[in-house]
């Protein structure tokens, strides 16, 4: 059997800032309800696999912690793929349309729904504490309602950003570099003192911001200190959320990360989620691999509910500011879904080949003109 | 009131809102009508004692609307007729084009992408000639002061006595006469007139090439100070004909006999070009700041009724498009426009008339594989809010101004973000950032893996790299 290039597949875009999404309607679909005469995903009951091969964008955007003017750093407004700069002195400044569309507080937070009804819900949700040198990365979640709703989040972002650069030689990378020759992280700045409990005396703090995690090397490893919780002066020094587990001495350098990039923009995952009836099991893949397991303990069994099902956000359908909050707004590539009726544990992951008999819905997003 | 020259791209067919009879008054570009319920500025009226191609400049109250042409006279309108323009317009829109001189008889477009400024034309091988006099219904004109040297048989003529004319020099007389194909229709006295707006194929040339300059008896328009790496050179071929234009880009100017004398364009024109065919140039810096994606100029005003942005009076930069010779679907787009007067200087500046969007690629229907084939839409609640019967910001910009295809962040706002995201005020909004809009993209190379074909058929060439199963 051969592996073959077919065609030139092609994806449904939702830029970043759009409002949109499809709507798989139960009225178009399902000519009475009087009658119950629902049929397919509509009637659907018990186990499932869902499917989608996506690539989501950056809704935090390049940001800079203290800097007050975007004009200072406008590198992302020519892209479709990530969110125009949006720095935390001005996170909630109306004066910048991104703001307007979704506030820098809350798309740190955001949730971007890829399919979304009352008894089952999948989304990507951005898990990012600021937006400085950190583009958005996403946990996948799952809601099911097995006669609540039962919640399963992946226990970290799993859609990340690429850290790091190649080596070279500058004041700030001479240390920064792992095992692997690699520049992980940079000298933030240096203790001129020792740690008192959370507090740590540093000689400047001009690299530093709030809720930014910090490192200190332990030979080829960076150990977490923890996040900066604030900042102060006269003497310069950073207050962190936690005391570490172990004096600092002074002249000890605090390393924080090396320049990250969204690279996953550029890319496509293959994301799904089976739920077992038998067994009440909730399973999250990514790209083929398990990441997230969880079993619900109930008596309940699933089915879909009978209604309007809606792709890529929320049924909020809201316009005006702030509504992709509540829309659950999806921003960026679907290139194919479909969900079945039977379990799978094992996945190709570049495309999607549902067995058509037990296919629910099978979308390729292809344009088409009827 | 003035008459204003302008147009606009009209929307897709049966578009149309009507409203009953009203009364319109000779020479009035105000016309009363029962309601301005659902009309808008930019749409197209049409009705009797309104004169062809209307289009509505403002709505002045709840039953006044301001034309773009005054009313042609007296009475009944009859039933109105609004067409609807700007919003959803095809890719090869059909133009809708007010002119309003009677002294000039052609026209410009240039469809850009979204952006203002202006575009500066100038007629290639124009001239002037001064103190010209010549008597009503003779051909010949006398030189009060200079001479004749300059000048060349075939050379066009525009001024008193022949304006709107195709007058051109029949034969130089002496060194202070001349005499032209047609005769005056006015007395001059001391007049200057424009020489070489119009010049003529010289010799029969191939389809994609036109002799523009005779060395030996020094005629023609020679090319050899143009730059095309810096400049963009245009030609109306047939530039007399309506029925003939043939727009085209010069592609390269040669040397035949002297440097300039002959130029190749783009896209061709059958097989052969006769002698004597009639042609025009202008010349435009290559901007950058305005990407042009289409471009028509010297258009006779006599196809403003019915001009489609369209080969062959347009030639488009297919390098800018996605698809050959059509505009990108989705799009917002600037219609830089003006009536060409060279007659009164040697440049004219198109300026950004109004603005357009094109329609989405394909509907909202998306196919579901799947054995139940259901029935699913593409909702896309941006494009819903930049329809002008609705005009709204999605942010809920407190500052977004009414309506108006003319004026470009106060029509489909949502199209695009704002070009450095600030909006502080209304003059601070720069609607020219990435697309908005949801749109159909290619995905990653490795999308297309099949796997586990059992057998295969391959119908096309990938190139010379692979095969397309």
């Amino acid at each position: 059997m051969y592996d073959t290039l077919i065609g030139k597949q092609r994806g449904l875009v939702f830029p970043v800032m759009c409002n949109g999404h499809v709507r798989i309607d139960y009225s178009d679909n399902v000519p009475s309800t009087s009658d119950n005469q629902a049929y397919g995903i509509f009637s659907h009951e018990g186990s499932f696999t869902f499917e989608s091969i996506l690539t989501p964008y950056d809704i935090n955007g390049f940001g800079q912690y203290s800097a007050s003017a975007v004009s200072t750093n406008t590198t992302t407004t020519s892209t479709q793929k990530v969110m125009p700069t949006a720095g935390e002195a001005n996170k909630t400044n109306t004066d910048f349309q991104s703001n307007v569309y979704i506030p820098l507080e809350t798309r740190l937070t955001h949730e971007m729904n890829i399919f979304s009804s009352t008894n089952f819900t999948i989304s990507l949700v951005n898990s990012t504490l600021h937006n400085e040198n950190q583009p958005a990365e996403y946990k996948i979640r799952v809601t099911i309602k097995l006669g609540s709703d039962q919640t399963v989040t992946t226990d970290r972002a799993v859609i990340t950003a690429t850290s790091g650069f190649g080596w070279f030689y500058t004041a700030d990378t001479l240390e920064g570099f792992d095992k692997n020759g690699r520049v992980t992280h940079v000298v933030g700045g240096v203790t001129n003192g020792t740690n008192s409990a959370e507090t740590i005396p540093v000689a400047s703090t001009a690299k530093f911001h709030e809720d930014q995690e910090v490192f200190i090397r332990d030979g080829f490893n960076f150990t977490s200190l923890g996040t900066i919780s604030s900042l102060a002066s006269s003497p310069n020094r950073i207050i962190l959320n936690t005391a570490p587990s172990s004096s600092i001495s002074s002249s000890t350098n605090i390393f924080i990360p090396a320049f990250k990039d969204s690279i996953y923009i550029n890319n496509q995952f293959h994301i799904a989620c089976v739920y077992n009836e038998a067994s009440k099991e909730i399973r999250i893949f990514l790209d083929g691999i398990l990441v997230k397991k969880q079993t619900i303990s109930t008596s309940n069994t699933f089915s879909m509910a009978q209604e309007d099902y809606f792709i890529g956000a929320s049924s909020n359908n809201g316009t005006g500011a702030g509504s992709a909050t509540a829309n659950k707004q999806f921003m960026g590539e679907l290139h194919e879904m479909s969900m079945i009726r039977t379990i799978k544990k094992q996945f190709f992951v570049n495309n999607l080949l549902p067995n058509l008999d037990d296919t629910l819905f099978y979308f390729r997003f292809e344009e088409v003109d009827i | 009131m003035t008459e204003v020259s302008t147009l606009v791209a009209l929307s897709r067919p049966t578009t149309t809102v009507t409203k009953s009879t009203t009364t319109a008054t000779i020479n009035d570009e105000e016309l009363p009508i029962s309601d301005t319920s659902d009309i808008l500025i930019g749409m197209k009226v049409s009705g009797t004692n309104i004169e062809d191609n209307t289009i509505v400049t403002a709505i002045t109250t709840d039953t006044n609307i301001t034309m773009s042409k005054e009313a042609s006279g007296n009475g009944a309108t009859g039933t109105l007729t609004f067409t609807k323009t700007a919003f959803d317009t095809p890719t090869n829109p059909e133009l809708c084009v007010s002119t309003t001189s009677t002294s000039v008889d052609t026209f410009g477009v240039v469809v850009a992408e979204e952006s203002s400024g202006t575009i500066t034309l100038t007629s290639v091988g124009r001239s002037t000639l001064a103190n010209c006099n010549a008597i009503q219904n003779s051909n010949v004109v006398t030189l009060s002061s200079g001479n004749t040297n300059s000048l060349y048989v075939g050379q066009s003529v525009n001024g008193t006595g022949f304006t709107g004319t195709q007058a051109r020099i029949e034969n130089i007389i002496s060194s202070t006469e001349f005499a032209l194909t047609e005769k005056a229709s006015a007395n001059a006295t001391n007049a200057t007139y424009v020489l070489g707006l119009e010049h003529r194929n010289l010799s029969v040339t191939e389809g994609i090439r036109i002799k523009c300059f005779d060395d030996i008896i020094q005629t023609g328009v020679r090319l050899n100070s143009i730059d095309l790496t810096t400049t963009h050179l245009f030609v109306m071929i047939h530039s007399d004909n309506a029925n003939k234009h043939h727009f085209a880009k010069v592609s390269e100017i040669f040397t035949d006999d002297i440097n300039g004398d002959s130029f190749e364009f783009r896209p061709k024109l059958g097989n052969e070009i006769a002698k004597n065919v009639k042609f025009k140039l202008f010349s435009t810096p290559i901007s950058n700041s305005i990407t042009e994606v289409a471009v028509g100029l010297g258009i006779k005003s006599t196809l403003a009724s019915s001009i489609s942005l369209s080969r062959p009076l347009f030639y488009f930069f297919d390098e800018n498009l996605d698809k050959k010779n059509e505009l990108d679907h989705n799009k917002k787009y600037s219609l830089f426009y003006s009536e060409l007067d060279f007659i009164s200087g040697a440049t004219d500046a198109l300026s950004a008339t109004s603005f357009f969007t094109t329609t989405p690629d394909f509907g909202t229907d998306i196919i579901d594989y799947s054995k139940y084939t259901l029935k699913t839409r593409l909702v896309d609640n941006l494009k819903n809010q930049d329809n002008p019967a609705t005009h709204t910001s999605n942010e809920g910009y407190t500052t977004l101004l009414d309506y108006t295809p003319f004026s470009r962040d106060a029509c489909f706002t949502n199209a695009r973000r704002d070009a450095n995201d600030s909006i502080t005020g209304a003059g601070d909004q720069d609607y020219t950032g990435p697309y908005r809009y949801l749109s159909y993209g290619f995905s990653k190379d490795k999308a297309n893996l099949s796997y586990n074909v059992l057998d295969q058929l391959l119908f096309e060439s990938m190139g010379a790299k692979g095969i397309l199963a």
